[in-house]
Formats: C-alpha cells, sequence, structure tokens
C-alpha cells in the first residue's frame, strides 16, 4: 500500500472515523511507515483536545435581544429589496426606459449621421473621392471640381496605377471634405494622395462594421451620355456597400458591392421595390479595373433620394 | 412539537414557533460564529442578524430539510461579511465569551477544561478560513463532511481535506500544551 493512497484514507478518517474494513490495512502501513504515523498521531492528539473542547456561552441577554430584533424587522420591512427590487420601482422603471431610450437614440444617430449630413446640403464627400476619370467625347456636362489652378497635380505626381486614368485636372481631397478642417499640406502632397480612394471619406457609412480599409482603384470609366451625377451616386455604393467587405488587408481591399452576385439577393431584400429587383437584375456592372468592386448603376438609383441628390449636388 | 413543524408554523407568521427555534439554535449558531468573528460581542451581533435574516427569508426554505445547515449558511455569510467590513480589533478576545458554567463538584477540572477551549479557539482563529470553517462544522458542531460541504459550498473530498490538515495545523500550533499535558501524565 502506497502513502498516497493512506493519506486519502488518513483524510477520511479524520472526518468521519476510521473505516473498520479498512483499519487492519491501515494500521500495518503505520506501523510500516514512521511518516504517516506521524501525521496519524498529530491528528489523533487534536482529537482528544477537541473531546475536551467546550463551547463558549451565548450571553444571557442574547436570546431576548434577539427575539427583540425579530420583532422589530416584523414591524419595519427591508428598506429595500436589492436591485431587482429597486428596478421594480416606478422611479427604477423610469430610469431604465430612459436608459435604453437613450442608447437606442445614439445608435441611430450614429448610424445615419453620413445621410443627415448629405440631406442637409452638405457636398457628399464621395463625389471628390473618385480620382478623375478620362476625358469622354460625350459627356459635356460639367464636373464639380475646383479650378484647375487650385489644385494642380501633374501626371506624373500621382501613382503610376491611376496616373493613367489622371486628367490635368485633380479634385481636391475629399478627407478634407468631411472632417471641414483646412488642409495643413501643400497641394501637391493632397493631390498626390488623393490618387486612391481614401475610404476615410466614407468612414461613417462602415467604421462600426468593418476595419478601416483603403481602396486602390480607379473609378469605372464613364460611358458616353452617362451624367455625372452617376460617379457621385456609383460612390455612394461604395459607401454604403463598405460594410459588405469580405476581405482586406493592409494597402488594398476588395469590395463586393451591390452589383455582384451575391450582394444583389441581400440588397433585394434590404429594399424590396419591384423597380430595385427589376433595376438590379437587368443593369450592366461595371468593375473597378483590378479591385473586384463592382458597382451596378440601376441599384444605385434606388438608394434613397437625399444620398442622389447629395451626390448630384456635389456633382454639379 | 418537531423541528418542521416550527418550521411551517413559523412560516405561516407564528413568532412563538420562530422563538422557539430561536431557543434551539441560538446557542450553537453562537458558538460557531465565534470561532468566525473572534470576539464574543460580535459574535452576539452576528447571531442576532442571522435570525432576523432567517426569518425574513424562512418562506423560501424547505420545511423537510434540517433547519440548522441552512442556519449555519447565514451565519457563515453574515460572519464573513462582517469581517470583511469590520476593523480587526487590537486585543486577543480570549476570554470574552466568559467562563464556562463552572460544576460545582469539580472546580479544577473545569477550568482546565476552560483554559483547554481557549487554547483550541485561539489556535482554531490562527487556521485559513476555509480550514477553520470545516473544522468547527466538522469537529466542533458534529455536521458530517457532506452537511458541512454544503454550508461551505465546497465539495465534501475538499472539506475532508481541510479537516486533515487543519488537524496537522492545530497539532503544531497547540503542540506546547498538548507536550505539556504529556508530560504531566507521565
Amino acid at each position: 500500500m502506497r502513502c498516497r493512497e493512506v493519506r486519502l484514507w488518513m483524510e477520511e478518517f479524520a472526518c468521519d472515523g476510521v473505516d473498520p474494513g479498512r483499519e487492519a490495512a491501515f494500521q500495518a502501513h503505520l506501523a510500516a511507515c514512521p511518516e504517516c504515523a506521524a501525521d496519524w498521531q498529530a491528528v489523533t492528539a487534536v482529537d482528544d483536545l477537541l473531546a475536551a473542547y467546550v463551547a463558549p456561552e451565548p450571553p444571557a441577554a442574547l436570546l431576548n435581544s434577539t427575539r427583540a430584533a425579530i420583532r422589530e424587522a416584523i414591524a419595519t420591512p427591508p428598506a429595500r429589496a436589492g436591485w431587482f427590487g429597486w428596478l421594480l420601482r416606478p422611479a427604477g422603471v423610469g430610469v431604465g426606459a430612459c436608459l435604453l431610450l437613450g442608447v437606442f437614440a445614439s445608435g441611430l444617430w450614429l448610424r445615419d449621421r453620413d445621410l443627415r449630413e448629405t440631406a442637409a446640403g452638405r457636398p457628399a464627400p464621395t463625389i471628390a473621392a473618385l480620382p478623375a476619370e478620362p476625358e469622354l467625347p460625350a459627356e459635356p456636362a460639367p464636373v464639380a471640381a475646383p479650378p484647375p489652378e487650385a489644385d494642380p497635380v501633374p501626371p506624373a505626381a500621382a501613382p503610376p496605377r491611376v496616373a493613367a486614368a489622371r486628367p490635368a485636372t485633380a479634385r481636391p481631397s475629399t478627407t478634407r471634405q468631411v472632417t471641414g478642417r483646412p488642409s495643413p499640406r501643400p497641394a501637391t502632397s493632397r493631390a498626390r494622395r488623393a490618387s486612391p480612394v481614401r475610404m476615410a471619406a466614407v468612414r461613417p457609412a462602415y467604421r462600426r462594421t468593418v476595419p478601416r480599409p483603403r481602396v486602390v482603384a480607379p473609378p469605372p470609366a464613364r460611358r458616353a451620355g452617362e451624367p455625372a451625377a452617376r460617379l457621385a451616386d456609383s460612390l455612394v455604393v461604395v459607401a454604403l456597400a463598405a460594410p459588405r467587405v469580405t476581405s482586406h488587408s493592409s494597402s488594398a481591399f476588395t469590395l463586393r458591392a451591390a452589383g455582384d452576385d451575391a450582394a444583389e439577393p441581400a440588397l433585394a431584400e434590404r429594399d424590396p421595390r419591384p423597380e430595385t429587383a427589376a433595376a438590379t437584375a437587368a443593369s450592366p456592372r461595371e468593375e473597378f479595373g483590378g479591385s473586384g468592386l463592382r458597382v451596378t448603376a440601376a441599384v444605385v438609383e434606388s438608394w434613397p433620394t437625399e444620398v442622389a441628390a447629395g451626390g448630384a449636388e456635389a456633382a454639379r | 412539537m418537531d423541528e418542521a413543524a416550527l418550521v411551517r408554523r413559523a412560516q405561516t407568521g407564528d413568532t412563538l414557533a420562530f422563538d422557539e427555534l430561536v431557543g434551539l439554535y441560538q446557542r450553537a449558531v453562537f458558538g460557531f460564529v465565534q470561532h468566525l468573528v473572534g470576539s464574543a460581542d460580535d459574535a452576539a451581533e452576528v447571531t442576532q442578524e442571522v435570525f432576523v435574516r432567517a426569518w425574513r427569508y424562512l418562506d423560501r426554505f424547505d420545511p423537510a430539510r434540517p433547519l440548522k445547515p441552512w442556519l449555519y449558511t447565514i451565519a457563515a455569510n453574515r460572519a464573513h461579511s462582517h469581517r470583511r467590513h469590520e476593523q480587526p480589533r487590537e486585543t486577543v478576545a480570549l476570554d470574552e465569551a466568559g467562563p464556562e458554567p463552572a460544576a460545582p463538584d469539580n472546580p479544577a477540572g473545569d477550568l482546565e477544561r476552560h483554559e483547554l477551549s481557549c487554547e483550541v479557539r485561539a489556535a482554531i482563529r490562527q487556521l485559513s478560513a476555509q480550514q477553520r470553517d470545516a473544522m468547527v462544522l466538522v469537529e466542533l458542531e458534529g455536521m458530517t463532511a457532506v452537511e458541512a460541504a454544503a454550508v461551505m459550498k465546497i465539495e465534501a473530498v475538499t472539506v475532508r481535506q481541510h479537516v486533515f490538515r487543519g488537524k496537522k495545523r492545530l497539532r503544531e500550533l497547540l503542540a506546547g500544551y498538548i507536550d505539556g499535558r504529556s508530560s504531566e501524565d507521565h
């Protein structure tokens, strides 16, 4: 028999007394093992002391004072019944309702802040986020852009990927328009930074759902006869579709926008109007070169009026 | 009248029945609490709280079960709460409970038992909280390991470990007293 097993026995016997069925084996081990015998001798020595122990007498007045305290408790109910009891009181219900309402309202406010800003007449930040598209002969409509001298950027200053699509006139950085802060950077630096579509411009639309990404993608080529406002709408789609990000990396990421096959059913569910579904099904799709970002123009037209109006306003 | 009947009557609001229960268990609860809080004054205060809370929550108690472990559970909670919120007293209260009533026919033997009890109480206070609770419930209050485990909200095997280790620790703490008695005997 091992000491470990005997030790378990001793723990049991110290509490419940020695088991007669195991006593012989137990005593045999104690006779052969001085260490276990010393442990057991300590236990039995304390047992002798505890057997002679006399519990203290309570004070004579304790019984009457306890009964008096019980009478007092009966006469005066408890002042409060803990948190749950407090919450069930009318004041607690009111405070709880106000807290819930405040949380809900602040969530709504954060969610729709960008839409409200657009509806208030501010220029849509996303329109300027687009790098300039190539000149199209069939598009005479004026595009909302600052004068060329306001932000002149030589084509060679832009990154190589966007340089081919960049005209001589560049648009101002979108980030500055969103934040409303004056840009401390020189115009050349700002134009260089404007070449990739900086998703900071549309951050309010997705920052609670995905990490901040950057899109390195040129805009879609404007088709002949397409109004300039279409670009604004397209980028609004980018903004609103940003929560649909399925993969991204530190420098670039892939969006699956409203025109994507996988995203279309979800969009139709979200906006079940018949014209949306029909337009979505019939519309052509364009892919932002190499980025995987595809946008369906027909879907853009089904977005809320204030979004489209804001984009058009910015485009003008 | 048995305990369950008293409990049922008390649950209907019979304060006299609850008074009987207080009389039955007051001494045991006080002794248990004093081991946990040390001072007799604190023990009396906590004992009073225990019975007030027991009266307040008596409707949640199942009369088919024994009342003593339930009272000890309340007492352990109140005693630990009391120890957390009270400032430690500087005096060592060995004799605060006063001497046990002396038997008129053997005053010397009773004095020795009183001295022994004071030594044991002082040694028990030096145990860890778990060992102290287990030792008091099992060795002094006569509970089984399973009953003590229900009060302490731990496993019975853990109670046994605490008792075994508590006894070994008590042997060390009371070594002088035990060895002195052994030499006197020889």
